[in-house]
């Protein structure tokens, strides 16, 4: 087995409320890759992740983030998401402008441990923001699938790709 | 050939104060360390440290590093110089919310050249839920001023341990 393998790509060819990634495999970490738009009427959404579809007040997210004027940092506590990404682009911005980011999600299926991402984000349209941080499952179980989507309620814009990777530990 | 190898995965079956690989081969083009550590200090937060080294980790003061950070305020930068270990690797400590560690990566790019100093990228960041104005995220620019080749590499927590159930996975990466 590779060390690294792409477990899905899902390319969006219409808009979508959520995307679930339900077959994970055996290994240590996961690593989603993607290239994000949403339908958001006003400007700039985050993506949302769950864990296990788990919608209890059990995520925490921490971020940096500049935006070439103002550099900032904020947490969420107790809510029913993290991030697993900062800002997109939305229908506010250029309408062939798509975000990008990468998110680690470490030792997801150690069953002795919350489930905790790092992620990187940047986004090039209108509204220029490049962004840090790290995100919360206050849950040790396993997980077993999880559920991305706009966090304000939009939709994932056509065109929008995520591709998931395992990384193996032998 | 794969891209990446598994050169060492550690899972600490009891608290320990290190981890460190030895005899890292030079065949790799860069080394990545994804890692996932508790500290047992009793505080909220705790640094870990980073070595490299030939032969053996060095412990002299030819570390540096600069580092951008937000603790619940608006993102800073400070810088470390004349250090014995890249520093400035915020983990969770043993008061944090339990069960919850944090995440760590480091990047060792062109690890095995001999005629450079050697430049790390690092992340890391910690959070205590059960107070919520202790966070914090880091990313971290280290440097080794050393032209060795790395071949061994060391995470240390001074004092305390790293707790049981945390993780280190070495990686060789390798281009075409």
């Amino acid at each position: 087995m590779a060390v690294i393998e792409a477990i899905e790509t899902v390319y969006l060819e219409a808009d979508v409320t959520s995307i679930t990634f339900s077959s994970l495999g055996s290994y240590e970490h996961l690593q989603l890759r993607g290239s994000v738009r949403t339908d958001r009427a006003s400007a700039l959404e985050p993506v949302a992740v769950q864990f296990n579809l788990d919608t209890g007040a059990n995520y925490q997210t921490i971020v940096m983030y500049g935006n070439s004027t103002t550099e900032a940092a904020g947490a969420e506590h107790g809510q029913v998401r993290a991030h697993a990404a900062s800002w997109m682009p939305t229908t506010t911005a250029t309408s062939t402008a798509y975000g990008s980011f990468v998110c680690d999600i470490l030792d997801y299926r150690n069953g002795s441990k919350n489930t905790t991402l790092m992620h990187h984000t940047g986004t090039i349209a209108d509204y220029t923001y490049v962004t840090f941080g790290t995100g919360l499952w206050d849950n040790v179980a396993a997980v077993t699938q999880f559920k991305i989507y706009p966090n304000n309620g939009s939709d994932f814009a056509r065109g929008s790709e995520f591709t998931l990777f395992g990384l193996a530990s032998s | 050939m794969a891209a990446f190898t598994v050169i060492d995965h550690t899972e600490l079956g009891a608290a320990a104060a290190s981890w460190e690989v030895t005899s890292i081969p030079s065949s790799y083009d860069h080394l990545l360390i994804v890692a996932s550590i508790r500290s047992s200090k009793s505080d909220w937060d705790d640094k870990v440290d980073f070595q490299m080294g030939n032969g053996s980790l060095d412990t002299g003061t030819n570390y540096s590093d600069t580092v951008m950070y937000a603790s619940n305020a608006a993102p800073t930068s400070g810088r470390t110089s004349g250090a014995t270990t890249i520093d400035h690797l915020w983990v969770n400590g043993d008061d944090a919310l339990a069960d919850s560690f944090s995440p760590l990566k480091i990047w060792i790019p062109n690890y095995a050249n001999t005629t450079g100093y050697k430049q790390v990228i690092c992340t890391a960041n910690f959070m205590v839920v059960s107070v919520t104005t202790r966070w914090s995220v880091h990313t971290v620019a280290g440097l080794w001023s050393s032209t060795s080749a790395v071949d061994c590499v060391g995470i240390t927590e001074t004092g305390d341990d790293m707790m049981q159930y945390s993780t280190f996975t070495l990686y060789g990466v390798t281009g075409a």
